[in-house]
């Protein structure tokens, strides 16, 4: 809903920055090498004057008190995981003054307005559940309109999926917006594009414990953001985490969050199954300074941070894998294009920091651009009838079903399966024994789904059961990616296979739909400008 | 759910237009939870209760996307921010048509936004490339 950070190259940019430094953490802190270097060069290099549009639109990035652009060193933020500091803004709408931390949600303010202003037509509270195709290109789309109890056949020549992320298959041990159920992974597979590196997430350590409806939201994004280092204690009350990395609490998140997983499963967890977040040390006018809504989170809560401990726990941040893209948005469907945290391209990636807000609005631009002319070139193509009666009559099924299982139910058990299996520590055991239960989940509990309530506007019910059934392909598609990846590579950790294994595993893992189910393929990751030594 | 079977009592006004009944009050048993938001409650009645209890949320406990919003004990609140308290009544944001249970009608909340900004031009600021 609302990533925070931007780090760009542009005119404001700090003296010793640059494209290629840029280019250079994303590819190599940020990702490891497994990325596409072709879509991180074009951001690296693009990136900067969407930002610097975004302005003329209404955003307001932070100043310093010589009225240019304030720039934070990135070791504030993300301590532990680069050699050299990059420069990172915060942004807002107007001039109310908020604090950090708004600048996701000041770029949907002013891009709300211009929807509104130009008279874009837009729908709400609209799932769509399968895309449409004749011959290979896109035709257009089923949805259901849960507010309005309603199918929809949409007709188009062209299709821009944007829905963001897949990691509430983690929930509640994730961070994201209730509606990031992967709707646009699994649509796109579905269609024939590819999903690649599905194995690949990024977790967030400091995350509240309870109560459920704060679960996984941040208490803090690093231990320096609240301004002097917090310090985490297990339930003994003790320090722990030099017995896991050196840097102790500034360790990447990744590890800190390993570290928490080891406690709690050494039985030095606290009773929501997280450690504690100290801050007693800190004044609390150094808190509020540096992270003044931070603060008004966890007082909101109840906490007095002079005298309280809080329990926090580590969850999935953001996907980072995804459908394959082009520089042009374009995914193997002729039509369909992905921007955004589902498609494969750059994405929120902590180790170089701040990169998903400008990946956001950077895809944005370039796939609606190249989708409109698309669509202007080209015929549009009457979907088959019977597609349209198939996709509707799987919408409809679950309503007219009875007597079994509720959509929300078997959607609580994929969850619960993903995060004991297929979450932070991994092996080939527990992988195994999550494909067995994930495809009995996809071959005999969803196809019986049955909603309790019966037709009605705003019926949930037949939301999440669109949604159980997008969430199923993609715990399917991230299982299987997790099995074929034998290594440990950025925040993707096996403890049957520890280290980066640079001569073999320089590979994508690639999901595709075939006759005979999701197929797994593996490809040399292509190197046309930074290639690692060992390669 | 840690502590020792404290129960609270939530009463939350449902209403389905679709029926033509009148809004009821429905008072529901909810197990206590520390720091528990009035979230918490509706997730819970939704869960273990009655499935076809309709809110809106989405962002949960940030305070940012205000889908949650509703009135507790006369109040205005985002429900994801605020405390659950025992014996507390929830009902659909004042002003609004009621959709269903919490969800309340924005459409015509929206366009008249919409309207307003009509013959507003364009970007309003200049770009100054961070050289103000």
């Amino acid at each position: 809903m609302s990533p925070s950070l931007a780090s760009a190259i542009g005119s404001w940019s700090a003296p010793n920055d640059s494209v290629e430094r840029h280019f250079h953490d994303m590819v190599v802190q940020g990702k490891r090498y497994l990325c596409d270097q072709k879509l991180a060069k074009q951001q690296a290099e693009g990136g900067g004057e969407v930002l610097a549009e975004l302005e003329q639109w209404g955003l307001v990035w932070d100043r310093n008190q010589e009225g240019k652009i304030a720039l934070f060193p990135s070791s504030k933020m993300f301590p532990g995981v680069s050699d050299q500091d990059r420069w990172i803004t915060f942004g807002r709408r107007g001039t109310s003054a908020v604090g950090p931390f708004w600048t996701g949600h000041g770029i949907v303010d002013i891009l709300r307005d211009e929807v509104n202003r130009l008279h874009v037509p837009y729908m709400q509270e609209v799932v769509i559940s399968k895309i449409l195709l004749y011959n290979g290109t896109v035709c257009g789309a089923v949805g259901y309109d849960y507010l309005n109890a309603q199918t929809i056949l949409f007709k188009c020549k062209a299709l821009v999926l944007a829905t963001g992320d897949a990691s509430q298959v983690y929930y509640p041990h994730c961070m994201v917006s209730k509606e990031s159920t992967g709707d646009g992974f699994a649509l796109a597979y579905d269609a024939g594009a590819t999903l690649v590196d599905m194995e690949q997430f990024e977790y967030l350590a400091l995350m509240n414990a309870y109560p459920d409806s704060a679960r996984g939201k941040a208490v803090l994004e690093t231990p320096l953001e609240s301004g002097e280092m917090a310090y985490l204690r297990n339930a003994e009350g003790k320090r722990f985490m030099q017995h896991y990395h050196k840097a102790e609490e500034l360790a990447p998140q990744e590890d800190v969050a390993k570290a928490i997983y080891a406690e709690v499963k050494a039985g030095r967890g606290g009773p929501h199954g997280g450690c504690f977040l100290d801050l007693r040390h800190i004044p609390r006018d150094v808190v509020e300074q540096a992270a003044p809504s931070r603060l008004e989170h966890m007082e909101r809560l109840g906490y007095d941070i002079s005298r309280d401990l809080i329990e926090v726990y580590p969850v999935v941040h953001t996907t980072t894998g995804g459908v394959r893209i082009n520089e042009r948005c374009e995914t193997e469907i002729p039509g369909l294009y992905a921007a955004g945290q589902l498609a494969f391209a750059v994405n929120d990636c902590l180790g170089e920091g701040a990169t998903g807000i400008v990946d956001a609005v950077f895809r944005g631009k370039i796939s609606g651009a190249n989708a409109a002319q698309f669509a202007k070139a080209k015929a549009q193509y009457n979907p088959k009838d019977q597609d349209v009666r198939t996709a509707v009559g799987q919408i409809m099924t679950p309503l007219h079903a009875n007597d079994g299982p509720t959509p929300l139910s078997v959607i609580r058990k994929l969850q619960h399966v993903m995060w004991e299996n297929v979450s932070i520590i991994k092996n080939e055991s527990g992988l195994i024994k999550a494909l067995d239960e994930i495809c009995a989940i996809r071959d005999s509990l969803a196809p019986r789904v049955a909603t309790r309530t019966k037709g009605g506007r705003f019926n949930l019910e037949m939301l999440e059961s669109i949604e159980l059934r997008h969430m199923i392909i993609c715990a399917e598609a991230t299982t299987r990616s997790s099995l074929a990846r034998k290594e440990s590579r950025n925040r993707f950790h096996r403890s049957d296979y520890p280290e980066q294994d640079d001569k073999e595993w320089l590979k994508h893992i690639l999901v595709r739909k075939t006759e005979q189910g999701m197929a797994v393929t593996l490809e040399p990751v292509d190197f046309p400008y930074l290639k690692p030594e060992m390669a | 759910m840690t502590q020792m079977e404290r129960k609270i009592k939530v009463t939350v006004l449902r209403t389905n237009p679709e029926t033509n009944m009148k809004p009821v009050k429905v008072t529901y048993e909810i197990p206590w939870q520390d720091r528990m938001r009035v979230m918490d409650a509706l997730n819970y009645i939704r869960e273990y209760y009655d499935s076809s209890l309709a809110f809106r949320f989405s962002c949960r406990y940030y305070a940012k996307c205000g889908t949650c919003a509703a009135m507790v004990n006369g109040k205005p609140v985002l429900t994801c921010y605020e405390e659950a308290k025992d014996g507390m009544l929830v009902e659909p944001l004042a002003n609004f048509p009621v959709v269903r249970d919490l969800v309340i009608d924005r459409l015509e909340w929206d366009s008249r936004v919409s309207q307003d900004l009509k013959g507003l031009t364009g970007p309003s600021m200049k770009n100054h490339n961070g050289e103000r």
